[in-house]
């Protein structure tokens, strides 16, 4: 099976098995209790509670160290089972002597498997059929619906899903990180270098455990499920909120298919990463603040059915979500709280209002916090880049990740703001230049960070921002308007003037709370969003004139379906992001194969670093350092043993370059130049990096070939490309080779038996 | 009741039926089977056109293709020397002696295919330059021993040419010797006795000194020590190596640390070695599986009333009643064929005397299951063969006209009678004659222009460690076995183990593991084993490889069949033509070549597209 077939099947099966955690299982338990009519509120509903149910399982089964694929199972089925039983109060006692009585007949032979098919054949027959007409009516009644989300799902596989079938190796260097704390997992080993948010671990190690997908298969795959599930609940989130039954498409197809939007905004999709898996949680939580507000003026002003509370769920656990996965959702999330707040600052004043949405929000974080305050307690230590939140809040000087490297203001880089003032005052003689270079710095940080058109549509864009918080406010005031609607653009065009000045904080000497490219990706959510909450608040207020419900529906249509035929005719298309993998598509398919192929811990893989982590729970690594120094000056004397069956080295002829460093000579090959340079120090991954990694390289090629010529027989070519090869030694386990030998750049001359 | 006239002629005729039916086939057996005929005297035996072997001392005018024969330091007076001239000979190569290193010119002779080192015929201090040079220029060397330790340890050269990487100690006693798999045929062997029982089989030298090889080298057979290193990781690699190779470039220096070269056991690992050079190997086999059952039927009532004490039977009823049933179902789980070898005495001072009624008995039951009868001429110390065939000579003319013996089995103290022995009346007949093993007689060879010999290579009774190693080498080198189940110790016993239940209980339990993983050789009579000896001994093979193909070129079949190993290295057959085959075991098959050109396509397996 080729890699791309394979590659295919692994993201439809990996689409299967999420879509049956979050759409499926919670259908099934919760489908029938929670009586949301609306297919877009129910989608939101069912990916929250299954994430949630499935992180917090995982938290409290790895906490207890049980964590196992049986216990996982089973923790899924039984409390959920007992939750359907008591939502639906289904009659358990009953059916279960019924069944009892059925088995009694059938092992007494009174009653025979046909006869008892034939029982209930009419009752099943009935029932499918009027699933079967569910669906059919859900379809048919909404064919534009239809088509244009299968358009959006089409979109991101395109712009996300063509880069995984073309290079199949991690694209970001801290997956692997994560790969190896998912791996933890599965020895009962959470917060194996700290307390750090765990939500997305949880999840991916959910999946692999249960579903048998190898972790760094959901590592290679799973951050094309994420985007196509953020846009989805985009288009839920929009339209949830939006009158206009189309425009919601319109900010969905912005957001991952229009060529609009800078690559910072969504180049981080590239892979899963816990932060963009954070950010499927910001948009829930923000709309069950919405639906709670809604709901509550109801229930205040008489309506008897008591929704609110089901929205304070949704807000507490979507919340608590963000907090569960990323600090950084839990910032945008929090800023567009801050502006809910003010844009429903009549009611949230209010104590009823007040009281329920502070207790919720307490109760979110606790929930959130309180594994990682377990651990804390039974003396787990803070992962680094908690410490790094924890400073941000005290003022401390601020450190990120477990390098400890300190991101401080740079003293001698200007703030753009301050630059802006200077030259216009410098240079064009403005005298009162602080408004004019506010407005500049915004445009040039928005033009170079997020947004990919021209100045005319930046500077629009910009003023959408206050212009939707005016539209909400008139809505607010006027008496036909709808005073909820109004309150939701009010509070979405003041998150995005709060995001924009998050966005620009550094330039206008602002709290840094993001780094500007993590900022981005909330951003260009958010203004999607942002965006087409202000057409359609426009069109909605040219319709309302006509007091016609369709007009809107047929304009916001026209709209999107001109917006997508012009820029699919025109080329307006974003096209599919293009990101090398850290480790060569060669190493990821022999991966692959040997997984496949060869009996689990019967084999080693000699490698860089990476693989290291992906041959989790299959086979064995050794690090190709280690195999070289285990030789350095020594030659066979050395001692370098590799207790198993099969050994395979990954030699890369054409050494790739290992991100963040760019080699001058990247795309070279491996030469007995680099060969003869000294072996670098170091045990980090600074040793694969550039020149390093050529060295390294080079090294590891002539002493596979030396080997092999040692031992032709027990060492064969198992894959070779133009770029990599992979050597396959078999070796008897009860006496293992030595693999330290003198491969002629390992040893000085002089040291050499019969050297001078 | 009384019984009708109807009834009972129905049960009169129902019983007549059920008479014929039992004595018809009987009688349908006896008529059909003519039990006189020794049917494997009817195997056509291949003409005498034995491969001639180069061989030549260094100095003599000869002249040898470079790179294709092998160079021997060392002398063939000696045990190693004998083990390398006959492994030379059966794998057809050319040989040069050479008892002095400093006598051989590479000029003159071009390089060798490997060299033979007998370390008794070395002076390292002054040699290992030349044993470097042949390393430099790519010639494989095989140290069939090794010179003693402080050698080594003094002569830092010499370690890095062996792979050694320093002397542990000088002399160790280990536990047990493993074999490792992959080297000769029959798969992982542990040599060390687990249960107080086994002990009495292990007879390998366990004291041997103690070498820790270096990056570098393989191991094939190494020392095992129980209680060393046991909180030490790679504890196995620091084991004393018994044989290993180290690789120089592109040639392999082969060590040997004991003294297996000096029996039988060398041909194997010799084989095996060259296998180790080689991309593959594929080397001409006997095919055969001999048992050789001595001294039965016993004809003459001898020690009958020790017999009659022991097992309540007369001799020649307990061989008929108990020991031919027994035999009969090994032949049949294991799909034996037996040669038996009558003997009409075996101690000439006992006074019963060779019956010949029962011999008829005998003969039917043989011919029944495919057995041949051979000559025993195995006889008590007492009297010399000649005395004894002077004593015989008038129960062999009789049985002789019956049934005419193409074998023989002699003890190996009388082959010096067999000149004198071959014109007379009862073994002109024979064609091929067994005896114990020597090292000094070839396994196969011609006795005469017209009679092969073919030494015992195993015996089923007190089978021990170094037996199996031999059994192992000779079946991987020949694809041969010729065992022996001697009862004449059964009739004449020396100890207690020498009673039928103790033969029984060994020979069943060698079977059931010893000779287990050579079960896709042929069963054969030593009259069939003798053609194929022959063939064997005639053919001249060139094989030769081009990518994934291997052709090979056989000469000297004379239209007969003959057998090959093809030893691989991670590859599997995908199509042959010209011959058939079958797997011996992982990278190891049995070739049936049946065309003088045979070409095999291999494929590699574990491999990527």
């Amino acid at each position: 099976m080729s890699m791309t077939v394979n590659t295919a099947l692994e993201i439809a099966e990996i689409f299967a098995a999420y879509s049956v955690i979050t759409l499926l299982l919670p259908h099934i338990v919760i489908g029938k209790s929670v009586h949301f009519k609306n297919k877009y509120e129910r989608f939101m509903l069912y990916t929250m509670c299954g994430n949630f149910y499935v992180m917090n399982l995982v938290y409290l089964l790895e906490l207890l160290h049980i964590s196992h694929k049986i216990t996982l199972i089973a923790g899924t089925v039984i409390p959920l089972a007992f939750i359907k039983i008591k939502l639906e109060k289904i009659p358990f006692g009953e059916k279960l002597s019924r069944r009892w009585e059925w088995l009694r007949k059938f092992t007494g032979g009174q009653l025979k498997v046909k006869a008892y098919r034939e029982q209930g054949k009419e009752e099943r027959s009935a029932r499918n059929k009027k699933l079967f007409k569910k669906a059919f009516k859900l379809v048919f009644s909404n064919i534009p619906e239809v088509l244009l989300i299968l358009g959006i799902v089409a979109s991101t596989f395109y712009t996300f899903g063509t880069n995984l079938f073309t290079d199949y190796g991690y694209k970001l260097s801290d997956i692997v990180v994560h790969n190896a704390w998912i791996n933890q997992l599965g020895e009962n080993d959470i917060f194996t270098r700290g307390i750090y948010p765990y939500g997305f671990h949880n999840m991916l190690y959910y999946m692999h455990e249960v579903f048998g997908f190898d972790t760094y298969v959901l590592l290679r795959l799973m951050n094309l499920i994420m985007i196509t599930w953020t846009a989805l609940l985009l288009l839920c989130f929009l339209e949830l909120l939006c009158k206009s039954r189309f425009i919601p498409f319109l900010g969905v197809y912005g957001y991952v298919l229009f060529d609009f939007l800078e690559s910072a905004g969504y180049i981080r999709f590239c892979g899963p990463l816990p932060q963009e898996y954070s950010v499927l949680f910001v948009l829930p939580t923000v709309y069950c603040a919405f639906a709670y507000f809604r709901e509550q003026r109801r229930e205040d002003n008489g309506c008897a059915a008591r929704r609110s509370y089901k929205y304070l769920g949704g807000y507490v656990i979507s919340f608590s979500m963000t907090l569960s996965t990323h600090f950084y959702a839990t910032i945008a999330t929090g800023i567009f709280i801050v502006a809910i707040a003010i844009g429903f600052i009549v009611w949230f004043i209010r104590w009823e209002y007040f009281k329920k949405l502070v207790i919720s929000s307490i109760l979110a974080v606790v929930i959130a916090v309180l594994p990682m305050g377990v651990a804390y307690a039974t003396g787990t230590e803070l992962e680094g880049s908690l410490k790094w939140a924890i400073n941000v809040m005290t003022g401390a000087p601020i450190v990120a990740g477990d390098e400890q490297i300190v991101i401080e203001a740079d003293e001698n880089h200007e703030p753009l703001f301050e630059y802006n003032q200077r030259i216009l005052h410098d240079v064009f003689g403005v005298k009162n230049s602080t408004s004019q270079a506010f407005v500049a710095t915004i445009r040039q940080e928005l033009d170079v960070t997020l947004i990919n058109t021209n100045f005319f549509w930046i500077y629009a864009l910009m003023l959408s921002f206050p212009l939707t918080a005016i539209l909400g406010v008139f809505y607010m005031l006027t008496k036909t308007g709808d005073k909820m609607y109004g309150a939701v653009l009010l509070s979405n065009g003041l998150n995005m003037i709060f995001m924009t000045m998050l966005l620009c904080s550094f330039d206008f000497r602002l709290p840094q709370l993001m780094d500007q490219s993590r900022t981005c990706v909330f951003f260009s959510l958010t203004m999607c969003g942002g965006i087409a909450l202000f057409v359609d608040a426009v069109l909605n207020l040219i319709c309302s004139r006509f007091y016609k419900k369709h007009l809107l529906n047929i304009v916001s249509f026209a709209i999107v379906v001109a917006l997508l035929a012009a820029s699919l005719t025109t080329g307006y298309i974003r096209k599919p992001i293009k990101v090398q993998g850290f480790e060569s598509n060669d190493a990821i398919l022999c991966l692959t194969r040997i997984i496949r192929d060869c009996k689990d811990n019967t084999w080693t893989i000699c490698a860089a670093i990476d693989e290291g982590r992906m041959v989790y729970e299959h086979g064995y690594f050794y690090e190709l350092i280690d195999l070289l120094r285990g030789m350095e000056f020594v030659g066979s004397a050395g001692w370098v043993r590799i207790p198993t069956e099969t050994v395979f080295f990954f030699v890369e002829k054409y050494p790739i370059d290992y991100n963040p460093v760019t080699y001058p000579m990247s795309g070279t090959s491996i030469s007995k130049e680099y060969a003869a340079m000294p072996l670098p120090l170091g045990n980090s991954r600074s040793v694969y990096q550039a020149q390093n990694r050529w060295i390294c390289m080079s090294r590891y090629y002539y002493w596979a070939e030396t080997f092999m010529s040692l031992y032709p027989n027990e060492m064969t070519v198992y894959y070779e490309s133009d770029k990599f090869i992979c050597y396959r030694v078999e070796q008897n386990t009860y006496r293992l080779f030595n693999f330290a030998i003198d491969y002629g750049y390992n040893i000085p001359d002089d040291l050499r038996i019969g050297g001078e | 009741m009384m019984l009708t006239k109807r009834n009972y002629f129905i049960m009169a005729i129902i019983m007549g039926i059920t008479l014929l039916l039992f004595q018809f086939s009987q009688w349908i057996r006896d008529n059909g089977n003519d039990y006189t005929i020794n049917t494997y005297s009817e195997i056509k035996i291949p003409a005498n056109n034995a491969f001639v072997q180069n061989i030549a001392e260094v100095g003599d005018n000869v002249k040898f293709e470079e790179w294709d024969y092998i160079l021997f330091l060392g002398k063939t007076n000696t045990n190693i020397g004998s083990i390398v001239k006959q492994w030379t000979e059966y794998s057809k190569r050319d040989l040069l002696l050479c008892s002095s290193i400093s006598s051989f010119n590479i000029e003159r002779y071009g390089n060798p295919g490997f060299v033979l080192v007998d370390s008794q015929f070395v002076d390292f201090k002054k040699d290992i330059k030349t044993l470097k040079e042949f390393t430099e220029n790519g010639v494989s060397i095989v140290f069939l021993n090794l010179p003693g330790p402080d050698v080594i340890e003094n002569d830092k050269e010499l370690a890095a040419l062996m792979g050694i990487s320093y002397v542990k100690e000088k002399t160790v006693k280990v536990e047990g010797v493993k074999l490792f798999g992959g080297f000769l045929l029959g798969g992982e062997t542990i040599y060390k006795p687990e249960k107080k029982k086994q002990e009495k089989r292990q007879d390998l030298t366990l004291e041997m000194p103690w070498y820790i090889t270096q990056g570098g080298t393989k191991t094939y057979i190494v020392g095992i020590m129980d209680e060393y290193y046991d909180d030490y990781e790679f504890k196995n690699e620091l084991f004393p190596a018994v044989v290993w190779r180290n690789s120089i470039g592109k040639a392999q220096v082969f060590c040997v640390n004991g003294d297996f070269m000096s029996d039988t056991a060398g041909l194997g690992i010799l084989s095996s070695m060259i296998y180790e050079l080689s991309p593959y190997q594929l080397y001409p086999v006997v095919n055969a599986q001999n048992t050789l059952v001595i001294a039965y039927p016993l004809m003459a009532e001898e020690n009958s009333e020790e017999f009659e004490r022991v097992y309540s039977r007369t001799p020649l009823a307990f061989q008929m009643d108990v020991i031919w049933p027994t035999l009969v179902k090994f032949a049949e789980n294991d799909k034996l064929k037996y040669t038996c070898f009558m003997a009409p005495k075996l101690n000439y001072s006992d006074q019963a005397q060779p019956g010949y009624d029962k011999y008829e008995t005998f003969l039917k039951l043989f011919s029944e299951r495919n057995t041949e009868i051979g000559l025993c001429l195995e006889h008590s110390r007492d009297i010399d063969l000649l005395e004894k065939l002077a004593f015989d000579k008038d129960y062999y003319d009789l049985i002789e006209k019956r049934y005419p013996s193409t074998s023989a089995f002699m003890d190996k103290e009388d082959a010096g009678y067999l000149s004198e022995i071959v014109n007379d009346p009862y073994i002109k007949n024979v064609r091929t004659i067994a005896c114990d093993a020597d090292i000094e007689i070839p396994i196969l060879s011609y006795i005469t222009e017209d009679i092969t010999l073919q030494s015992l290579t195993s015996d089923t009774k007190n089978f021990t460690y170094s037996r199996d190693l031999m059994l192992k080498s000779i079946e991987t080198a020949l694809g041969y076995d010729n065992a022996k189940l001697d009862l004449g110790t059964v009739t004449w016993p020396d100890y207690d183990s020498d009673h039928w239940e103790i033969v029984y209980n060994d020979m069943s339990s060698s079977l059931k593991t010893y000779w287990m993983p050579f079960r896709i050789f042929d069963h054969t009579t030593l009259t069939e084993s003798d053609a194929r000896v022959r063939t064997f001994l005639n053919i001249d093979s060139e094989s030769k490889r081009e990518g994934d193909r291997i052709t090979l070129n056989v000469k000297g079949t004379n239209g007969e069949k003959c057998w090959f190993i093809l030893r691989t290295h991670g590859e599997k057959i995908d199509k042959i033509s010209g011959a058939t085959y079958s797997k011996i075991e992982q990278d190891a098959y049995l070739i049936e070549v049946t065309s003088e050109e045979v070409t095999i396509d291999v494929k590699k397996s574990n491999t990527i597209g």
